[in-house]
């Protein structure tokens, strides 16, 4: 089926999110609850959330009254050769319908083999099999949820000897394919880069090319410099490069995207994240003018 | 088919490799040649015992606590092994640890972990319990009045994050001694049963020691016994043991704790 088609079948939302937003983590409820805080969005990892009650799923709806809300999911595992569970997604629809998220978002990776889940966001083979395979679970999410879902771009360690494609190129086409949107995170895009000796220019290029529309989100986070790479363990304040990269991509694809502050290891007070969230606002204000005149 | 089979290949080596630390080195060529490939994949093994070890301090903190993070590691890693992750919600990781702890030869010395173990992983489900509706006393009774009939008569259901607990170790005192906010010392004797109820009043799971007669009338009203039946069941324990049992300061504890989620009547039999 054609991107046209598909695009028609699901509802793009990005414009009903706009702005900056963060990640919203269990020692900044607080925060959240006691006073409005100055940030566009909230995002969360789906399967904190997948009880039935109790008082995460009470903060998140809380909160949602006040904040629009992305779901982003780190356990389905969409390119597990193996399968991957029909509760997963039970549960996954039942919180899209108690929460209705502005976006849905899943990781282009894998995580499960016959009898174990490894519950990590592990490197996929970019192969013709796995895109045509991934290429027909998007569908089947989209379908299941009736909303567009973006797929992200993972940072990885090792890349296999089988690839037949760039990420990036394996993300292209399965926007084609399927009709979901990408989930650019910038961050990763600077890892790989860097362990691998992929341009990291080359591939936002490539997402560029895409129709408008097809970038969703776009994800910023620390990274950590080790002796053997680069790891995006999401502890630390944006790197420089990673904000020129971020620059780099607002200008190629807009800077009407929702980007979000992640932060998941060693949280900082919550002032911390939202000045790199202003950090962020200020980089899309610096260019916003520049493409308006241009245009 | 070829392909996807290829891909289920790389995958289960990928996995392999990860839990056999000794088949790694077969696994490398599936990767592109890197100096430190090696490393690299031993990157995403300490992962996996990282995500084991985290996702069981989550729902084990006591247990952490007691033994020590350096022990409770070497615990997680071999759980891991040998309890696969089944489940893309790692919230759902370590139900079985309680089983496990009873088979650890060096667990001997501790016989009330595998119990502490069962007593928080019903902790850590009460946290994502379903969100009934709590029935108040005052519901109880206008709901019998309404209905006609005799309040004794109420069969009273458990609301979903409540569950009632008992070992013949002091386990529940142990667990509220190790609370940061706790309120009692590490028992003496830890050799003698004990009492518990968890439940979740106001979103916060808690666990309430109780004495033997109130967790009988709560264990009688869990196994579909009527109100009545259940207090004399309590109330017979309560003589037998020579001790107090104020059947209206239970009640009003009971529902002011949000214990049950609804009633049904049933008239005595005939």
């Amino acid at each position: 089926m054609s991107l046209p088609d598909k695009a028609r079948l699901y509802p793009q939302p990005a414009p009903a999110l706009q702005g900056v937003g963060v990640g919203l983590r269990t020692p900044h409820y607080r925060d959240f609850l006691n006073a409005p805080v100055a940030i566009d969005w909230l995002e969360v990892h789906s399967e904190n959330y997948f009880g039935d009650g109790g008082y995460d799923l009470h903060v998140l709806q809380t909160l949602r009254q006040d904040y629009p809300v992305s779901l982003h999911g780190v356990g389905l595992g969409l390119g597990s050769a193996h399968g991957y569970s029909d509760l997963h997604i039970d549960k996954l629809q039942r919180l899209v319908e108690r929460v209705e998220p502005a976006l849905i978002s899943e990781h282009l990776c894998w995580g499960a083999v016959a009898g174990r889940h490894l519950n990590d966001l592990l490197p996929l083979p970019l192969m013709q099999a796995a895109l045509d395979m991934v290429s027909q679970r998007v569908e089947r999410l989209q379908d299941r949820l009736k909303q567009r879902v973006l797929i992200e771009n993972v940072s990885t360690y090792l890349r296999f000897a089988s690839d037949d494609m760039s990420e990036a190129e394996f993300l292209a086409a399965l926007v084609r394919r399927s009709g979901c949107g990408i989930l650019l995170d910038i961050n990763n895009l600077y890892v790989n880069q860097n362990n691998h000796g992929e341009n990291a220019s080359a591939a936002l290029q490539v997402v560029a090319a895409l129709p408008g529309g097809s970038i969703g989100e776009i994800h910023l986070a620390g990274h950590l410099q080790t002796d053997i790479c680069l790891v995006d363990d999401h502890g630390s304040q944006v790197a420089t490069p990673v904000w020129d990269l971020f620059t780099q991509a607002c200008h190629l694809i807009g800077t009407d995207i929702p980007v979000l502050i992640e932060w998941d290891t060693a949280i900082p007070e919550l002032p911390v994240l939202l000045a790199e969230a202003d950090k962020a606002r200020e980089i899309l204000a610096a260019i916003k003018p520049a493409r308006v005149t241009s245009a | 088919m070829r392909s996807v089979t290829t891909l289920t290949a790389i995958q289960e080596q990928f996995a392999h490799a990860l839990i056999h630390p000794a088949h790694a080195d077969a696994a490398m060529p599936m990767f592109n040649a890197h100096p430190f490939g090696e490393d690299r994949l031993a990157l995403y093994r300490g992962n996996l015992t990282a995500i084991w070890n985290n996702a069981l301090v989550n729902a084990y903190p006591v247990l952490h606590q007691l033994v020590g993070s350096a022990y409770f590691e070497q615990v997680a890693r071999a759980y891991g092994r040998a309890h696969p992750s089944i489940s893309g919600d790692l919230n759902d990781f370590g139900a079985d640890l309680p089983v496990f702890l009873k088979n650890i030869p060096d667990a001997a010395d501790y016989p009330y972990f595998p119990d502490m173990a069962a007593l928080e992983w019903r902790v850590h489900r009460a946290y994502y319990a379903t969100d009934d509706n709590s029935l108040s006393l005052a519901e109880l009774v206008q709901q019998a009045t309404a209905g006609g009939h005799d309040v004794q008569t109420a069969r009273l259901e458990l609301h979903s994050a409540v569950s009632l607990y008992r070992s013949d170790w002091a386990s529940v005192d142990i667990w509220l001694a190790h609370q940061p906010d706790a309120s009692i010392d590490i028992p003496a004797n830890i050799q003698r049963p004990c009492y518990g109820l968890i439940c979740r009043p106001s979103w916060s799971v808690q666990l309430v020691s109780l004495d033997q007669p109130a967790w009988l009338a709560l264990n009688a009203l869990q196994q579909d016994a009527t109100l009545a039946d259940a207090l004399e069941v309590a109330v017979d324990a309560a003589v037998n043991s020579g001790i107090d049992f104020d059947i209206n300061h239970h009640l009003q504890s009971w529902f002011s704790a949000g214990l049950f989620r609804q009633v049904k009547f049933s008239e005595p039999d005939v």
